[in-house]
């Protein structure tokens, strides 16, 4: 028997025992249990008995420390939300009046700067006006 | 109220739904994330963390999907995230409230949970999954991402450790 055929068994035995479909019949796997000792050993112990397991019993309310959180987080959106508006107008202007010399290399340090902010919160800052918390 | 119309109410921006979201899962998301990070103050902290990352990612996601996988999964990478961050705290250094927590009627049960609490994060979550939850093969794949081949060697695996775990005890 190779390892992968040792594997295979103790799989199928192990499903069958949860009723889940087997990929080798019930004969098969007797068949190689019997010239295993491995197999045997590995598989007397698996039928555990958890009838003492149950879900621990806890009360918890988390609400209060996640709508700070969200509070926190909407703060942090609104300040950047200015940031991000003058970052896009500079951008423009530098589109709009190029005899302003403002160029390129401004452009690239607009962008870099908006996508800096975009991975910081993780989410668009444009999606601002359809935010959650509007009590 | 169904999660579907809480997701869809919380996407058009009404506070209370996602409230109401937190406080039905908040429960059963807590005793997953303590069934990894075996650590009550960890666990309070993931699940906060998760509902985090759901209010961030809520407006691109389908509310015709089932609610509880999709946040399952930023749970669990949260706990993994926190365990890693600390890993020099040893798991069999369980605090007390946790086992009182997990404590059934008799000795059997405090030692099984013992046990329990002694596996591998990995492990426990996966045992955990499939005996106080029931979840199928084919569930815990979903769940855990990943192939259902995977599932059984773990779960073989898991099964296994617990029980060399209480030969010991």
């Amino acid at each position: 028997m190779t390892m992968r055929d040792c594997e295979t068994v103790r799989a199928a035995a192990m499903a069958r025992m949860d009723g889940e479909s087997a990929a080798l019949t019930e004969a098969a796997v007797d068949e190689h249990v019997v010239g295993c000792a491995g197999c045997g050993e590995a598989l007397a112990g698996l039928q555990l008995s958890l009838e003492g397991a149950q879900r621990p019993v806890v009360a918890v309310d988390l609400w209060p420390a996640v709508e700070v959180r969200i509070a926190a987080l909407r703060a942090r959106r609104g300040k950047l939300w200015p940031v991000v508006l003058g970052l896009a107008l500079l951008y423009k202007l530098a589109e709009l009046r190029p005899e302003l010399g403002l160029g390129l290399g401004l452009k690239l340090l607009v962008i870099a700067a908006t996508a800096a902010i975009f991975a910081s919160l993780r989410a668009n800052p444009f999606a601002l006006p359809n935010a959650l918390c509007e009590d | 109220m169904d999660d579907a119309t809480h997701i869809r109410r919380s996407q058009a921006g009404e506070h209370a739904s996602f409230r109401a979201l937190v406080e039905r899962h908040q429960r059963l998301a807590y005793v997953h994330a303590l069934a990894i990070v075996a650590n009550v103050d960890d666990a309070r902290d993931a699940v906060q963390e998760a509902f985090i990352d759901v209010y961030r990612a809520l407006d691109r996601f389908d509310p015709e999907r089932k609610f509880y996988p999709w946040f399952y999964v930023l749970l669990r990478n949260r706990c993994f995230k926190l365990l890693a961050g600390h890993k020099r705290r040893a798991t069999v250094d369980l605090p007390e409230g946790l086992l009182a927590a997990y404590s059934g009627p008799d000795g059997d049960a405090r030692t099984l949970h013992r046990a329990l609490l002694e596996l591998p994060a990995e492990q426990r979550e996966m045992i955990l999954l499939k005996h106080l939850d029931g979840l199928t093969y084919g569930e815990l794949a979903e769940r855990l991402e990943i192939p259902a081949g995977t599932v059984m060697s773990r779960l073989f695996h898991a099964r296994a450790r617990l029980r060399a775990l209480l030969e010991a005890k």
